[in-house]
């Protein structure tokens, strides 16, 4: 057997050298005349730009996700005590609040192998799993992001009950997900094997509120910045 | 149309600025803008609207609030619309229901007229087409054509979209009349998120048409109400109330899923019938109904009008159609010693005691015979208003499971005890103006009365239910369908228990008649709003527009898509014994189970041992419950002394999770267990060749020494991390590789490029299937059953008793072992070609059932068919003889084995 440092690195594609890494949905960019351009070892779609539309949503599947587990004390001590179902963003860094013992970190996938053996070497007690592709990622935005998402889950996201800098997990298209309010942009976060479905669906559910796709470079913070 | 209408007032629905034109039955109709089809039909002289569900009747307007099924209609080829509640629109095609060839001259009347003598009164279809019995085929296709409420087009492609859409609000209020839109405003001037509900063209209730005088209150209302914010959705209704007060409320093409913290109902009363001879002649109208018409549609086509009623709600009504321009000729009141004197002050013949016999007439009203205590007064009339007093609108809070009970004083059902969260105002509690008399019935006269409008349920098929014995409201509900067409008991429910407490001699104005249950839809409600968009999840692997794109037959398999085979499954069997075979298991469950406690953790939870495991090896496992019997299996990989690498069945995946949690968290064990199913793909590289195959894309000492049968290993393959196991559940030697899935469809590509020289073929499930009942490997689910325990599967082996933790399952086992097995799982072979059908059975020397076949392939490489099945302990010897059934009734002679048909002694998988 071969000795690794950790045993689970076959779990993350940042560990992929000169691999094709694809999300859940590059078939549906190509249909739809996107252009696939490389990033990190990813194949991201580049749509047209179009800030006017009602409400939008992009491909993030690549974005970096760490799931950290462990005691409640340990999982207080690394989100910085966040509240259940709030979400910090600290350096490009979102740090999700889902029940005492477990959070989820979401930050570019650039660094993620580096974040996530951080805060595995913060406590024995800590399981810090690479989950980039565990999870397939949708962001939804646009002034009618909330009209898309109501047609989408039961939950409720109405401002008052769901605002900025908070999180939660529930159904989203039947679907378990992990949803994020990035300052009223939806993260959509649900399995890998349901990216495909989870995409389709959504823009179905938007198309009569005139949803298109866009690029994620345009609308992740952390790209946007890069 | 213009010289029907009366003269503009305010509290018109119609804009009379703006003309609608539609077609009618063919013809052009013109009406205005705010008319209803119905209004604009009626205009323009239309008296005939549909025909009744079963004698074929002509009916006409007679609720005009959608509660009753007289004007359904099809409009744009949508089959039952409500002409009274559906807005004209420009260009409409508008029809008939059920008449032929016409609504005017509808042959099926006939139907009526042979009444009785024919035998159509209740219960007609099962005592008349039972006779002859060969004929029934004849009589259903007749009886089709000839009920029901319109037909869809079979060639029909839906073009609209229809959407759902969930929605959350602190009060959800039901009911847009007076009440509703005090609820909704006072709870709305609260600061709380409030949406209204109202089925009809206008806000307001009794208050939008009861006349002039409550224009002011009304108009202040909705001031107040869009003042304070409230959502209004109009026209909108509630489809029902379903638990956790989760109401679907149906606007247009969207149904709204609302889950409110409050739900108020305000969905007010229901004027309700009165039943006497002829009732439902065209021309006969609640008083309510003509009073829409008259103040709200500003029409007025009657030349003179008497009103029938048995409460003041029909006095009302006959002030406000005189003051409204109606010649009312007479008030008929059932009651005696009720005020008519305002009547009379009208100028309208007011007679006490009164009661409708019968309403004279073939097509339209022509008059009506009232009587009293035997004296007889016909008089002429085109329009016959009749109110039998009102009744709550409780349908909806029973269905949210509030209770409902008889109140006397008011003489109908109010609410009783409401769920959390559900109020119920206005007239629907109850706390409106009583409803007056409980109506006598009705003398015997030789015309139909007509108690259920929808079905055609009369007096008499209501009698004649109890006759039978069909003794309460819900079994004469059952035998007579009174209550269940289209107005789900709005206008029938009441009257049908007056007419069996008539019947059985009870006291009309109590409890003892009782309620039927009411359900949703609480109205008519199209399939399509309620199929909307649905949600079909889907999973995919990574490589799954590969197998798609490369000939793979992609089929359900469970919640996956996976290719069945990819055209030619015999030869990818071949692939796979002969050179080179890839099959996509990325569907396999997979756990990682870490922590200082995950070896005794996993001892806990399986019958086999783990702690002893040498670092990266791996080792088959089953799960079994409580009960012992086998939920699961899967492999199990030690990558370190405290981590452990989890597979589980495809199926079973979500369940294992769940399980390995609950019991984590029931022991209080230190370890975590992370579901990374979604995270890695995994491919089964197997046959002779894979070993050079995958060597030429790592660099990974793939060597038997170095890397043996059960080992697991780290490697780089083709750039992607892979973790390698070294299984075979096809038989052949086969590497296992897990890797992240967005690598997937890029290591497929390689290993496939990598296989070419070996002529490597992917393989679907069909041959892995093959493939594995060669080695006789079983497949959880569907060689073993609820009752199956790893002692007669034939896996004593991997039962460690000897284990000196308790372990799930053991207790039972324990038991198993000491009672001895009655059943075995074993193999068979066939011996003449025939290859029995999974799930049939093995037939006993006494020809009696003794065994099932779980498991039933051809072999072609084998040359035989081949199998797995349970049988009795003393019939599952090596080389037993026994025959499986065969559904052409012979039987197929087979040989038990206890060895894998393909390979028995591992040589090609450890090689």
């Amino acid at each position: 057997m071969s000795t690794v440092a950790d045993p689970f690195a076959f779990l993350s594609p940042a560990a992929a050298e000169g691999a094709v890494l694809r999300t859940p949905m590059e078939r549906n960019h190509r249909r739809a005349g996107a252009e696939l351009e490389d990033r990190d070892g990813w194949r991201v779609a580049d749509y047209p730009s179009n800030g006017d539309a009602p409400a939008w949503a992009a491909d993030i599947s690549h974005h970096g996700k760490i799931d950290v587990r462990g005691p409640h004390a340990e999982i207080d001590r690394l989100s910085a005590g966040l509240e259940l179902g709030r979400a910090s963003h600290v350096d490009g860094v979102w740090t999700l609040r889902l029940s005492p013992s477990h959070a989820v970190v979401l930050c570019p996938f650039s660094r993620v192998e580096q974040l996530r053996a951080r805060i595995a070497s913060e406590s024995e007690a800590i399981c810090a799993t690479d989950m980039t592709c565990g999870w397939a990622g949708v962001m939804l935005g646009g002034e009618r992001v909330r009209d898309v998402f109501m047609r989408s889950s039961s939950l409720d996201v109405r401002p008052r009950r769901f605002p900025a800098g908070t999180c939660m997990a529930g159904s989203v298209m039947r679907c378990g997900s992990i949803i994020l309010n990035d300052d009223d942009r939806f993260w959509v976060l649900c399995g890998w094997e349901f990216g495909e479905y989870m995409w389709e669906s959504l823009l179905d559910a938007g198309a009569m509120l005139g949803i298109i796709p866009v690029s994620a470079t345009a609308v992740l913070r952390s790209e946007v910045a890069a | 149309m213009a010289e029907r209408r009366l003269a503009q007032r305010q509290g018109e629905l119609i804009d009379r600025s703006q003309e609608v034109s539609f077609q009618w039955e063919g013809r052009e109709v013109t009406g205005y803008a705010g008319d209803t089809i119905a209004s604009a039909l009626y205009a323009a002289g239309t008296r005939v609207f549909s025909r009744s569900f079963k004698y074929h009747r002509p009916r006409g307007l007679m609720c005009c609030s959608g509660q009753c099924p007289n004007c359904l209609v099809e409009v744009d080829g949508q089959p039952t619309v409500r002409a009274c509640m559906t807005p004209v629109e420009q260009g409409m095609d508008v029809k008939h229901l059920n008449a032929w060839p016409s609504l005017q001259r509808d042959f099926l009347h006939l139907v009526g007229r042979l009444t009785p003598s024919f035998g159509m009164q209740v219960g007609f279809y099962y005592k008349t087409f039972i006779h002859p019995r060969r004929a029934w085929p004849l009589y259903e296709k007749i009886l089709r054509n000839a009920a029901g409420l319109g037909k869809l087009d079979p060639e029909h492609r839906r073009t609209e979209r229809f959407d759902k859409v969930h929605r959350h609000v602190d009060v959800l209020v039901i009911g847009g009349g007076e009440a509703g839109l005090e609820a909704a405003a006072e709870a709305a001037e609260q600061g709380r998120h409030v949406a209204l509900v109202e089925e009809g063209l206008a806000l307001g209730g009794q208050l939008a048409w009861g006349g002039p005088r409550s224009n002011g209150r009304l108009t202040a209302l909705i001031e107040r109400v869009n003042a304070a914010g409230v959502e209004i959705l109009q026209p909108a209704y509630a489809g029902g109330v379903y638990e956790g007060l989760l109401v679907p409320v149906f606007q247009g093409r969207t149904m709204h899923r609302f889950r409110p913290a409050e739900l108020v109902i305000a969905t007010g009363s229901i004027e309700q019938p009165l039943v006497f001879g002829n009732n439902d002649l065209p021309g006969v109208m609640l008083a309510s109904g003509a009073r829409r018409l008259v103040n709200q549609f500003r029409l007025m086509p009657w030349e003179q009008a008497v009103v029938l009623t048995s409460s003041d709600e029909g006095l009302a009504a006959a002030l406000d159609l005189a003051d409204g321009g109606v010649n009312v000729l007479a008030v008929a009141d059932s009651r005696r010693g009720a005020d008519g004197s305002a009547i009379e002050d009208a100028g309208i013949e007011y007679l006490a005691g009164f009661q409708p016999w019968q309403a004279k007439g073939s097509k339209a009203v022509t008059g009506v015979v009232v009587t009293r205590d035997g004296e007889h007064r016909t008089l002429a009339c085109d329009l016959l208003v009749m109110s039998g007093g009102s009744v709550g609108q409780t349908a909806l809070v029973s269905q949210g499971g509030g209770g409902i009970r008889y109140d006397r004083d008011q003489r109908r059902y109010v609410p009783d005890s409401l769920p959390d969260g559900m109020r119920v105002v206005g007239a629907a509690a109850g706390s409106a103006a009583a409803a007056g008399a409980v109506p006598a019935q009705a003398p015997k006269t030789g015309c139909k009365q007509v108690v259920c409008f929808c079905e055609d349920v009369t007096t008499k098929d209501i009698a004649l239910s109890l006759d039978e014995g069909f003794s309460s409201l819900e079994l004469s509900k059952r035998y007579t369908t009174v209550t269940m067409g289209p107005c789900q008991g709005r206008m029938c429910h009441r009257n049908s228990g007056l007419v069996i407490a008539d019947q059985l001699g009870l006291d009309p104005d109590s409890q003892r008649v009782g309620v039927t249950t009411s359900r949703p839809p609480h109205n008519p409600t199209s399939f399509s709003l309620l199929a909307a968009r649905g949600y079909e999840p889907v999973k995919r692997t990574s490589t799954h527009h590969w197998h798609a794109e490369h000939g793979g037959k992609m089929l359900w398999a469970g919640d996956w898509k996976r290719p069945y085979d990819y055209g030619d499954g015999d030869s990818e069997v071949d692939a796979v014994h002969e050179s080179l075979g890839l099959i996509d298991v990325s569907t396999l469950g997979k756990l990682i189970v870490r922590g200082p406690d995950a070896a005794a953790f996993l001892e806990r939870l399986y019958p086999n041992r783990f702690g002893d495991m040498k670092l990266a090896r791996v080792r088959y496992g089953i799960v079994c419950g409580d009960d012992g019997s086998i939920i699961d299996d899967g492999t199990v990989a030690r990558l370190s002394e405290q981590e452990y690498y989890v597979t589980t069945t495809s199926s079973g995946a979500g369940g294992m999770e769940q399980w390995f949690t609950w019991w984590n968290a029931v022991w209080k064990m230190d370890c975590e267990i992370v579901n990374v199913t979604s995270t890695i793909a995994a491919f089964n590289l197997a046959g002779p060749n894979a070993r050079t195959a995958l060597s030429t894309l790592t660099d990974f000492d793939l060597s038997n020494e170095a890397f043996p049968y059960l080992g697991a290993g780290h490697a780089q393959i083709a750039g992607v991390p892979c973790l390698v196991l070294r299984i075979g559940f096809v038989g052949e030697l086969g590497y296992e590789l897990h890797l992240p899935a967005a690598a997937g469809e890029h290591l497929w590509e390689k290993l496939m490029e990598a296989g070419e020289p070996h002529a490597v073929k992917p393989f679907g499930l069909e041959p892995q299937r093959v493939l594995r009942l060669e080695k006789m490997h079983i497949i959880v689910g569907q060689d073993t059953n609820a009752e199956s325990n790893p002692l007669e599967a034939g896996m004593p082996w991997i039962v460690k008793l000897d284990k000196e933790s308790d372990w799930i399952g053991r207790y039972a086992i324990e038991w198993y072992k000491r009672r001895g097995n009655r059943l075995t799982l074993v193999g068979w072979e066939a011996q003449n070609g025939g290859v029995p059908i999974e799930g049939t059975q093995v037939v006993g020397a006494d020809g009696q059932p003794a065994g099932r076949i779980t498991s039933s392939r051809f072999s072609r490489r084998l040359g035989k068919a081949i199998g797995i099945a349970w049988l009795p302990v003393e019939q599952s010897e090596e080389g037993t003889a026994i025959r499986i059934s065969d559904p052409k009734g012979s039987t197929i002679p087979a040989t038990v084995t206890h060895k894998a048909f393909y390979d028995p002694d591992g040589e090609r998988l450890r090689s």
